[in-house]
């Protein structure tokens, strides 16, 4: 190679790298911002079946699919109920299981919610779960210390194995996983607004930009 | 002299093609780490269980940043070589990517016994590195035949 073309060849390696580098960095920290991800549609709407709290009847719905056990999960959840909390007169939050089959105890923490949730706990429920995640994930005696969470929220405790147990606690998180399934979900959390799903936001700041605007839309 | 450029052109450029996609790969997981951004579960692998657990780090650094630094070098080597035709570079591309493929079976035995999830980033990275890997031998069997 004369140097000329030993130059040129030495200064686009150095600008490839650059700009894959400065690519790689916006894909992973770049801002979903405001344009719902152009894939995927909910296959169910939010009904009477799910877990849903916020806004009656709201015409912005967010609906989450997620697993108790999945960090990113854990992650969101501050994000998830900061958001919900802040607009929960605009807006409705459905929380649907999405137990994926890595996580030992992803199932057992989807059936305690549900148990707890037949005696008007389930939010509680999740609430503990996931602030606990970090304690819990990974360790044999998950469904003793889910039973522990049962206790602290003074729920039946018979009651609450029983329907723990139940099939009926089988056959809803299975619903939410097979609707999950349909309409293509493919990983946890993945949040739907008004039925459309989004790129998981990277922190509270952008969900609150994405769901100022589902509110802007929907009041059009 | 002449012999060796014997090296097919095409393997030294689809080196360099693999270390590109891998330093992305690398760059895109450390990106995530330095950011706080979380990446999600997928049903079928693993997710942050693998990229936030103390397995990915070593000395401090976090093995994305070697796994940059490591796809960075063997493309620097495979243009270097492309460059000066130096067997020693060429024959250093062997040992790099030998390199790289043991650690990357090291990090799937860690993520399959210790960690119990996969990384779908850090499988995409198992294979580029395989694939590497491969072309290293078939550079080293050619650079052997010339030296002989």
């Amino acid at each position: 190679m004369d140097t000329q073309k030993r130059i040129i060849v030495w200064v686009s390696a150095i600008l490839i790298v650059a700009i894959a580098a400065i690519g790689a960095w916006q894909m992973a920290t770049g801002s979903p911002t405001t344009k719902p991800s152009m894939s995927g549609k909910m296959s169910e709407m939010v009904s009477e079946s799910d877990w849903t709290k916020g806004a009656k009847d709201s015409k912005v719905t967010l609906v989450e699919y997620s697993d108790f056990e999945c960090p990113a999960c854990g992650y969101f959840f501050p994000i998830a109920e900061e958001v919900t909390t802040k607009y929960k007169d605009k807006i409705s939050f459905t929380y649907r299981h999405f137990p994926l089959i890595q996580h030992k105890y992803a199932l057992d923490a989807a059936y305690a919610s549900e148990a707890a949730g037949k005696q008007g706990k389930f939010w509680e429920m999740y609430k503990k779960i996931f602030e606990s995640q970090g304690e819990w994930s990974g360790i044999s005696n998950a469904k003793e210390i889910f039973e522990g969470f049962a206790k602290e929220l003074g729920l039946d405790m018979e009651q609450f194995k029983k329907d723990r147990d139940s099939k009926e606690a089988r056959d809803a998180v299975d619903h939410d996983k097979e609707t999950g399934v349909r309409a293509g979900v493919n990983g946890t959390p993945s949040f739907y607004l008004n039925g459309e799903k989004i790129q998981n936001p990277k922190d509270a700041k952008e969900f609150e930009t994405l769901i100022e605007n589902a509110i802007a839309n929907s009041n059009k | 002299m002449q012999s060796q450029t014997q090296i097919n052109s095409w393997i030294l450029w689809v080196i360099i093609a693999l270390s590109l996609v891998g330093f992305i790969d690398s760059a895109f997981l450390l990106a995530k780490r330095v950011s706080g951004a979380p990446i999600p579960c997928f049903i079928t692998s693993g997710c942050d269980a693998v990229s936030k657990s103390p397995y990915s780090v070593m000395f401090g650094v976090p093995l994305s940043a070697l796994g940059m630094i490591f796809y960075l070098m063997i493309g620097f080597l495979a243009l270097l070589y492309m460059d000066t035709k130096n067997l020693l570079v060429g024959k250093l591309i062997f040992v790099a990517t030998t390199l790289g493929f043991l650690s990357s079976a090291h990090f799937i035995y860690i993520q399959k016994f210790k960690i119990g999830a996969f990384c779908i980033y850090c499988i995409l990275s198992a294979v580029i590195s395989t694939a590497l890997f491969t072309l290293g031998i078939t550079i080293w069997r050619r650079l052997n035949k010339l030296t002989v």
